[in-house]
């Protein structure tokens, strides 16, 4: 049997003095699965990929990637790791091939097979000819390109991304979907965070729902939106099923409370 | 396995933090020299020739010592406080936190470079100093300890403030309020037991005393004012800062929510 891609159990986390971002949050993504992560602004999704990817403390629970206990063994848990952040966090002064590089080394490859994968994952991304430039001049488009390219460069077999196609223009998100359904069909298990529903249910085979900080569902796109779901703001709409979903959930947590 | 991924990642982190502060070389090695240059121009030899002779030697001979290490020591600091804050303010310090790099490495990593600034600007002062003296290293083997010494303890001591700075005015408030005086007391232009009680027994509660002492010692071969402790001193308080150094970055203080 092999291991879960990512497991969660039990994941609790109140940040200090503000309110409970995460509250018994379990999930299993397994290995090579392409799966979203829904829920509106603060339903606790960055925080979720903030614990799974150690840049949050993780309160109470555990997360074990391909089977390694985060909290236990760290260096293995993350090693076969790739995330693509929300926020721009690159080094503005440095050049873009410096990054790169300085990424691939953090995660053990040599000097000389972190330049080669470097210029790859630029390359699969379209920013190879930026590779010496510093990257002030970048669109915001391309800096979530040279995100995406940063998180790839190590050759991950887990790819975590946060809003990976927010700020893309259609060329560039439909290129980037590509790239990605590239990935998983070579193996690479993806978790993906989106605002939009669209990607949802055209990428992922399986969508977890987040609201208020607790995992409200966990289904196929069809289970959870309906097969005859339209994009738009209609009535069988994806958007309007999905904020139903979600104000459902937070009517019967108030008659609960 | 570990011990190439953990040799790969610390050279990355070298690289580029070595890259950091030569790129702007100018503004980051150039001015110790410079106030170094200024202090044995004015001190050593426009003023020095009316002191005389401290502790048998010309003043410009007496002062040099000190004046190597104020480099050493500043840069050091400086480095990993300006290094340290600027990956936490542009968030890239989330590059190494997913990584799979332990706290210990990043802090070996951070100081390493901090270490080879502050020995490179120690050079640069030597050399530009020690034609202007009559000097003769004797000692050069415990020169090289103490400085070495100092330089890791600063680096140490830079970090812990790069992870408490919270603008960049903080970063330089230590250094201007507490490092710097601690130099200038620290028997850097005069020798300790010149001053008054109880001045020259307080003065023996500052550890800038024994570095100085030290490598004046190393140097010049004269007898110890800090009476040989400086082998004792120096090695426990390094390990005592580089060990809250390291549990700050373990425990994510101000860098994981």
């Amino acid at each position: 049997m092999t291991a879960a891609a990512i497991r969660l159990s039990g994941l609790h986390k109140t940040y200090k003095g503000k309110q409970t971002a995460l509250t018994g949050v379990d999930l299993e993504v397994p290995e090579g699965a392409f799966h979203g992560l829904l829920g509106p602004n603060g339903a606790g999704k960055s925080t979720l990929i903030g614990l799974m990817t150690g840049l949050v403390r993780i309160e109470t629970g555990s997360v074990a990637l391909f089977g390694h206990d985060l909290a236990r063994d760290p260096v293995a848990a993350k090693r076969h790791v790739g995330l693509m952040p929300q926020e721009v966090n690159f080094n503005s002064f440095e050049p873009i091939i410096e990054t790169m590089v300085g990424q691939a080394m953090y995660y053990g490859l040599s000097h000389k097979e972190a330049g080669e994968r470097a210029y790859q994952a630029l390359a699969r991304v379209g920013l190879e000819e930026r590779a010496a430039r510093k990257p002030w001049g970048l669109s915001g488009g391309m800096k979530r390109r040279l995100m995406l390219a940063r998180a790839l460069v190590h050759g991950p077999r887990l790819l975590i991304l946060d809003e990976p196609t927010a700020g893309l223009d259609v060329a560039a998100r439909r290129d980037t979907w590509d790239l990605l359904r590239e990935l998983n069909a070579n193996g690479t298990t993806i978790l993906m965070s989106s605002h939009y529903l669209e990607e949802m249910r055209d990428l992922c085979e399986t969508v977890a729902v987040l609201n208020k900080g607790r995992l409200i569902a966990n289904d196929t796109p069809s289970a959870l939106f309906g097969d005859d779901s339209a994009s738009g703001t209609g009535s069988n709409s994806l958007e309007s099923r999905f904020l139903a979903m979600v104000s459902r959930d937070s009517e019967d947590k108030e008659t609960v409370e | 396995m570990n011990a190439r991924i953990y040799w790969n990642a610390y050279q990355g982190l070298v690289l580029r933090q070595v890259r950091r502060f030569m790129r702007s070389w100018v503004q980051s090695l150039l001015p110790s020299v410079v106030t170094a240059s200024l202090f044995m121009l004015i001190f050593g030899h426009f003023v020095g020739r009316d002191i005389g002779r401290v502790e048998g030697t010309n003043y410009a001979d007496f002062i040099m010592p000190g004046l190597v290490l104020f480099a050493v020591v500043t840069n050091a600091y400086n480095n990993t406080t300006l290094a340290f804050y600027g990956v936490r303010l542009q968030l890239h310090i989330e590059e190494m936190l997913v990584a799979p790099m332990p706290a210990w490495l990043i802090v070996a990593g951070f100081t390493t470079a901090s270490v080879l600034r502050g020995l490179m600007a120690g050079a640069l002062v030597m050399a530009l100093a020690l034609p202007l003296t009559s000097l003769e290293i004797h000692h050069l083997g415990s020169g090289l300890v103490v400085a070495f010494l100092s330089a890791l303890l600063f680096s140490f001591a830079g970090l812990i403030n790069g992870v408490f700075a919270r603008s960049f005015d903080d970063t330089s408030i230590i250094a201007t309020f507490l490092l710097t005086p601690m130099i200038y007391l620290g028997g850097v232009f005069y020798p300790i037991e010149r001053l008054p009680a109880p001045w020259d027994t307080l003065s023996l509660a500052n550890p800038m005393v024994y570095i100085v002492d030290g490598f004046r010692y190393s140097l010049m071969d004269t007898p110890s004012a800090g009476g040989g402790w400086t082998f004792v001193v120096l090695p426990l308080v390094t390990v005592v800062v580089g060990g809250f150094a390291w549990w700050l970055v373990a425990k994510g203080v101000r860098v994981k929510p």
